[in-house]
């Protein structure tokens, strides 16, 4: 009778969840068989497209706010989303069966939540920065520790790049001439210049281009500001540097510095 | 179904006969014979229709040593009825692989004779569509089961399917609280 208990549950229908959630509390080889991946993937093909299992509300412009709960459409009652606690939650997306939650909490910002298995992970939001396009594709900076997002437009892939350095806050990324990825950093009253060498096999490395000590050639009214990378322009090789002086760009291939307008940041 | 076989045939007769015959005989452990047609076998059953191809029906009657008089009977009962009504495209083509088709509901006919089975009998007969590879009838014995556990508890359940309960009172209650609402009082 073992092996035929999966065939009996393979039959429970996904429109009322109810029985195999109680089909697991009936023994532990029952719920081994229900959680292993073979019974989803073959409750999947048995069923056909899984169930609509319920709506996660954004916004309810007549009614008001939409209520933080998980609207079942099957027998399954609402429940809260996870961790709201009353607290204000707003789902964000829904892909792949899992749901991207806006948490307003001091150490979770993101939820990632599987409504089907109940499985949470909380994430800190990743700040993005201003992102820099070279070719087809499209580069990002992640502020908790300058990771940095590489989005390849054609491929409609996402990859993540470690930065040549994690612990400096001010940070622009920048086209390079030869269209490798460029990485500047101000660190005491340094600009470093990094730029991403690419080497046989696909592998890429970061290789230090330049330093330029920029108290010999930018003025700062009080020395103990530190000069900031605070950007870069696109294609033509400069750079913005921000001291208590104003904002200067720094022409990267004739090391000319030009005081630019002052523009409050 | 249950034939009374001859026994003074001579053996050259026999198997002559058995080339011809239209139908096969089975036997169950407890040494009962059943007839069933050859086509409804071999077209409902995976096993039998291998066992057809091969040349190993043995018209003294075929063993299947796994299964009783009362789910053999049910069985060859299920292949006449089968026979007689009308089957469905889905049920004709043999290119279905194992469950992979999306679920066809019983037709009447098949609830009706499920329904009607004892407990017991209704558990034998899907341990006998398994052994012999008949597709159809575990899909609407199981169907069945899957329908009788539905409004029950765990307890219900346990007991409907003769099963002890291995989970202690704390990881029982720990897996209720997650999912309070999933049960009914009980």
């Amino acid at each position: 009778m073992d092996e035929l208990v999966g065939e009996i549950l393979l039959r429970l229908p996904p429109a009322e969840p109810e029985h195999l959630f109680r089909a697991s509390l009936v023994c532990k080889q029952w719920v081994r068989v229900l959680c292993h991946p073979s019974f989803g993937r073959r409750y999947h093909v048995f069923h056909g497209a899984p169930p609509i299992l319920g709506l996660l509300h954004r916004l309810q412009v007549l009614q008001g706010p939409a209520p933080t709960r998980f609207a079942s459409t099957t027998s399954m009652p609402d429940f809260p989303h996870p961790g709201s606690d009353g607290h204000y939650t707003l789902p964000l997306d829904c892909r792949h069966c899992r749901v991207l939650v806006r948490m307003r909490q001091p150490n979770v910002h993101l939820l990632v939540w599987d409504p089907v298995t109940g499985d949470k992970h909380s994430l800190l939001e990743p700040r993005i920065e201003r992102g820099t396009l070279i070719g087809d594709a499209m580069y990002f900076t992640i502020r908790l520790d300058n990771t940095i997002i590489k989005y390849e437009r054609v491929q409609n892939c996402l990859s993540m790049i470690n930065p040549p350095s994690k612990d400096v806050y001010y940070i622009a990324l920048m086209a390079m001439e030869d269209d490798s990825l460029g990485f500047a950093c101000t660190q005491g009253s340094s600009l470093y210049l990094w730029s991403m060498e690419l080497k046989p096999k696909g592998a890429a490395e970061w290789v230090q281009r330049r330093v330029i000590k920029l108290e010999t050639i930018i003025p700062a009214v009080n020395p103990s500001y530190d000069p900031l990378v605070v950007g870069s322009a696109e294609g033509v090789g400069f750079i913005f540097i921000s001291t208590d002086a104003g904002l200067f760009t720094i022409d990267l291939k004739s090391g000319k510095v030009q005081k630019g307008r002052i523009i409050a940041k | 179904m249950e034939v009374d076989k001859g026994k003074g045939e001579a053996e050259e007769t026999r198997k002559v006969a058995e080339a011809d015959r239209d139908t096969v005989t089975l036997k169950s452990s407890d040494g009962k014979l059943f007839e069933v047609s050859k086509e409804a076998a071999a077209r409902l059953s995976t096993v039998l229709a291998g066992m057809i191809a091969g040349g190993s029906i043995d018209d003294n009657g075929t063993d299947l040593k796994q299964i009783g008089s009362e789910a053999l009977e049910n069985v060859v009962d299920y292949c006449n009825k089968h026979a007689n009504s009308i089957p469905s495209a889905a049920l004709i083509s043999s290119s279905i692989s194992f469950n992979t088709a999306p679920f066809k509901e019983p037709e009447e006919w098949e609830r009706k004779f499920v329904d009607r089975l004892s407990h017991d009998a209704l558990f034998d007969l899907v341990e006998a569509a398994n052994f012999l590879g008949m597709e159809r009838l575990l899909d609407v014995t199981c169907h069945k089961i899957s329908e009788m556990m539905k409004g029950k508890s765990p307890d219900q359940i346990r007991e409907v399917f003769n099963i002890k309960n291995d989970y202690t009172k704390e990881e029982l209650e720990e897996i209720r609280q997650e999912l309070a609402w999933a049960f009914y009082d009980d």
